[in-house]
């Protein structure tokens, strides 16, 4: 379903030799969900007179992980690695760039934490200034432009339209 | 465009409030929880009436959900000292401060007043066995297994058949309590004939108790209902008063002009006439008290909830 | 027959000028607000309560029931277009519709959500008018039991649907069940993996999971391999509307949509999404073209599609015949009625028989308007690809954010949503499939619930599952989807 030049690989059966670490790590994460899952069920109390306590269904939920996890760890030592999702807008061939993620996810951040003390209107344009940039608009007045209008327009239709409250900051008293 | 035209027409519905003689009290009320729900729909009411009756204006709800209340609460107390803020609660709050053990209680907030309740009713499927409510409680102490039906738990529903089991003299460790989300899923389990009995408040049951699907056994009020023809509890012989009740607080640390003041415009809210007719078309009962007297009554309701709530073993 | 004569009343209340306005209002709203995620229409209806207290009730409710259809024709627009399903009913949506839109049939997906939508919520309402009383009888009788059966039967044909092998679809499946664990227990009323948090105690979202998987997730792994010799724009299809083939694809699923939806509506904590998954993995099933299924195959727009505007339509049943409300718009709904101090059940339709037909000929109508309103909006709605990525994608994120805070207006939602996006990226990095995911925080709740239900009114005795007939039958059907493709696979292996 990813690349068709490359089918997917059954469980238990490796593809390529070699072993991949970063699937490795994610296979290991699972586990050590499973486990800490567990270790967290085991400290749920029991609450009032029931016939199936507030335990069961965590208990199932981490063993199950566990036992999953364990399997994939398996399928990654065997050679088993994870073929990359193939997007519309993405090019398979390319060299990931972690930076362009994380300047978006720094952004959404920032955004979030000016959104009570600055407003919703600052907050939401920053967030919409670094998708835009992270996604190759270069034109900054253009792109920062753009972000502030729709920043305000979301911000009326949502408090005028709906009478939604969102945090008004700067523009308090204005709008 | 078509937003446009939209948000027009709506925000011209939403200014359809007519002006009234403004006073300079101006207030925010806070609903602890989502849109839609008894305190946000009791905060609304509010807001609607003391405008209408230019008592306060501007007043602007709104909605801070989540946790039975708790985390409105915690918000009220970063507004300490602050007058113009009020928040809707009731005894649904009063019970979740003390199941989710929330670092927030009530005990420094400013009572302002209590306005309205339901009262809970007990109900049977039409082609159930029991008559009354001492049929009832007689089959549940031959048999604790009973299912009884009612809303999640740790609320109102489950404190009233926790009371009802002491009352009845069944051990409220070994009753067997089924719990569901809302959304009318009780009635749902009543009228399957999947429980024994069902607890919720009248207005959930009213139209099929009327249309002689549901058998209403008892009613949690202190003394016979206007209009709701069901016994009450307490004339079958066990000692049960509870009410859902819903009230106002202020922030801790306002001063005693700035409570004086809410608490008077409670006061005229109450008195007014608008009020009592919202309190008609909704069927919401009247269960006003303001001042030293609600203080006096959150403190003990207080009390109460943690008794039940041990009781029943959701408490520690 | 007398349904017929008060429905022709009905007509009569419902076609005055000034009830056709709030009917046009209604759909309006409903459209835009079912667009925007996070923003559906239960927290219109309970937003505008306060206001309509001035309107008449019948006008009330057929504002309100033209926001209701509204918003689950409005749904299926943000799924399609911008891969960000708004509301639970509509997320199978976005998996062959954005899909679609993404090879230039974004009109032809929306008409056929449209086309579907209207089909299923008429035959709906046929349903409602003539059969409603029946129909509400059975269904209160539908055991805890059952609906457990129900969503196992979902989980086992979900989870074997999606992804590239079964073992990464069970991970994402139980990941998802352990983020529907989070909060307090309903049933024994313990905190559960809530780390102290009290933001934690109501559970997380599903929107914030649903918007945080999707439609972040997206944005982060498509910009960190980003396609730079494409041109910047979707390229739309020439053939903007349904060709003769869609058409022929489609009635079918809508038809088999309708015919799932309709009954879960119906039936109490039944919902919209359990229907459109079955109907998703049940198109898949019987579509002749199962290799375009995760490719854009318009039968996975058709039917869930249909099921959950047929489920919008079962809802009303037990509300209007029983006050029993089965969904969060139907409780809201609810509190209308009580707000005129009505009281939905079975006298509603004796005392205030004009309100109810009014209400049942409005929807009729609705469904006729919201049909011209969104037909031809389908391809304008498609130009919205034209705009370049960069403001695409930003816009998507802006509108994710508006609809995540406004549902607790907190800050702590938003570092979730961020959390879930870092975990979108890596599901799709390490090709998880984001959807069994997604289907274990809805229905993981609502299984453990309705199984613990089953036993403590049973009080404990496990024969409760054998005991109802439907139960065993669907229990037999859950068997037979966990055995018979692996005996399949057994023979076919010992043949090759």
């Amino acid at each position: 379903m990813s690349d068709p030049t490359l089918p997917p690989i059954p469980p238990g059966a490796g593809a390529r030799p070699g072993l991949s670490v970063p699937d490795l790590l994610v296979a290991l994460g699972v586990v050590l969900l499973g486990a800490l899952l567990l270790i967290g069920t085991l400290q749920i109390p029991f609450g009032i007179n029931a016939v199936v306590g507030p335990r069961v269904f965590p208990l199932i939920v981490s063993v199950g992980t566990l036992l999953l996890g364990t399997l994939l760890t398996v399928n990654v030592l065997r050679g088993g690695r994870a073929e990359p999702a193939a997007e519309e807008d993405t090019d398979p061939d390319a060299r990931p760039d972690l930076r362009q993620p994380a300047l978006i996810l720094g952004g959404f951040l920032l955004g979030a934490a000016l959104l009570q003390p600055l407003g919703f209107v600052i907050g939401t344009a920053v967030m919409y200034f670094t998708v835009g940039f992270a996604f190759g608009e270069r034109r900054a007045p253009l792109l920062a432009g753009v972000a502030l209008i729709v920043a305000l327009v979301t911000y009326v239709v949502f408090t005028r339209g709906l009478g939604l409250t969102l945090p008004a900051g700067l523009l308090n008293g204005v709008l | 465009m078509n937003v446009k035209t939209a948000a027009l027409a709506l925000s011209a519905l939403l200014s359809t409030a007519a002006p009234a003689a403004a006073q300079n009290l101006n207030l925010r009320v806070m609903a602890p929880a989502s849109p839609g729900g008894g305190w946000d729909q009791t905060s609304r009411a509010i807001q609607t009436v003391m405008q209408d009756e230019g008592i306060a204006k501007p007043v602007q709800v709104f909605n801070v959900p989540g946790a039975g209340g708790t985390i409105g609460l915690a918000q009220l107390y970063n507004s300490k000292g602050d007058g113009n803020l009020l928040m809707t609660m009731g005894l649904v709050m009063v019970g979740a401060i003390q199941t989710n053990s929330s670092k927030v209680d009530l005990s420094r907030v400013t009572p302002i007043a209590r306005l309205t309740g339901e009262y809970e009713v007990i109900v049977v499927p039409a082609s159930s066995p029991y008559k009354t409510l001492g049929d009832l409680a007689t089959a549940w102490k031959a048999n604790n297994a009973l299912a009884f039906a009612g809303g999640s738990a740790g609320g109102t529903d489950h404190m009233l058949v926790g009371l009802f089991a002491k009352a009845a003299g069944v051990d409220t460790k070994k009753m067997n309590y089924v719990p569901f989300s809302g959304g009318g899923e009780t009635l749902a389990a009543v009228l399957g004939n999947q429980v024994a009995a069902g607890v919720a408040g009248y207005g959930e049951f009213e139209a099929q108790i009327k249309a002689g699907k549901l058998r209403a056994l008892g009613i949690s009020a202190p003394r016979a209902q206007a209009g709701i023809p069901v016994p009450t509890m307490k004339s079958q012989g066990f000692n049960v008063d509870l009410a859902n009740w819903r009230g106002i607080v202020a922030p801790p640390g306002i001063s005693g002009s700035q409570k004086a003041t809410l608490v008077a415009a409670m006061d005229k809210l109450h008195a007014s006439k608008a009020w009592k007719d919202t309190l008609k078309t909704r069927n919401w009962t009247d269960l006003y008290m303001s001042g030293s007297k609600f203080d006096v009554f959150l403190k003990l309701e207080a009390v109460r909830t943690r008794e039940i709530l041990k009781d029943i073993g959701l408490v520690k | 027959m007398e349904a017929v004569t008060s429905l022709l009343a009905g007509f009569e209340t419902a076609l005055t000028p000034m009830n056709l306005l709030w009917a046009l209002i209604g759909v309006t709203l409903g459209t835009l607000v079912g667009v925007l995620p996070g923003i559906g229409p239960a927290l219109t209806v309970a937003l505008l309560l306060p206001v309509t207290a001035k309107l008449p009730p019948v006008s009330a409710f057929i504002m309100f029931a033209g926001i209701y259809y509204g918003g689950m024709f409005g749904g299926s627009t943000t799924s399609i277009l911008l891969n960000t399903p708004g509301e639970s009913s509509s997320i199978i949506t976005a998996l062959e519709g954005n899909k679609m839109a993404r090879r230039g049939r974004a009109a032809a997906a929306l008409a056929t959500a449209a086309i579907g939508s209207f089909v299923a919520g008429t035959i709906g309402t046929v349903l409602l008018t003539f059969a409603a009383p029946a129909i509400a009888e059975v269904a209160v009788q539908i055991p805890p039991s059952a609906k457990f059966a129900l969503i196992m039967l979902a989980f086992v044909t979900i989870s074997a649907t999606f992804g590239s092998s079964p073992l990464r679809g069970l991970i994402s499946l139980f990941f998802g069940l352990t983020i529907g664990l989070i909060g307090t227990d309903l049933q024994s009323g313990q905190a559960r993996f809530t780390l102290g948090r009290p933001e934690l105690l109501d559970g997380i979202e599903f929107v914030t999971v649903v918007i945080g998987l999707f439609a972040v997730g997206e944005t982060l792994y498509v910009a960190s391999r980003l396609r730079k010799d494409k041109a910047s724009v979707i390229k739309l299809d020439g053939n903007a509307s349904m060709t003769r083939d869609d058409w022929r694809r489609s009635w079918k699923p809508w038809l088999r949509g309708t015919a799932l939806g309709f009954p879960f509506g119906a039936v109490p904590a039944g919902g919209a999404e359990i229907p459109t998954f079955l109907s998703y993995t049940l198109e898949r099933k019987l579509s002749r073209h199962p290799e375009e299924f995760g490719k854009g195959a318009i039968e996975g727009v058709a039917g869930p599609e249909a099921a959950n505007n047929a489920s919008a339509a079962g809802v009303l049943v037990p509300l209007l015949t029983l006050g029993l409300p089965t969904s969060a718009t139907a409780a809201i709904l609810l509190a209308a009625f009580q707000q005129y101090g009505l009281q939905p059940g079975p006298l509603l339709f004796v005392t205030n028989a004009d309100l109810v037909w009014g209400l049942i000929a409005s929807l009729y109508i609705g469904n006729v308007m919201l049909l011209a309103l969104n037909l031809p909006l389908a391809p304008v709605w498609a130009r919205l690809l034209l705009i370049p990525r960069p403001f695409l994608y930003a816009g998507i994120l802006v509108f994710s954010t508006v609809g995540v805070y406004s549902l607790n207006n907190s800050v702590f939602d938003l570092i979730l949503l961020a959390i879930f996006g870092v975990i979108g990226y890596g599901m799709r990095r390490f090709d998880f499939p984001v959807t069994p995911a997604i289907i274990g925080v809805i229905l993981g709740p609502v299984a453990e619930s309705q199984f613990r239900t089953a036993l403590q009114q049973s009080n404990g005795n496990p024969a409760i599952f054998v005991q109802s007939p439907l139960t065993v039958f669907i229990l037999l059907t859950v068997l037979a989807a966990l055995v018979v493709p692996a005996v399949l696979k057994a023979r076919a292996s010992r043949r090759g």
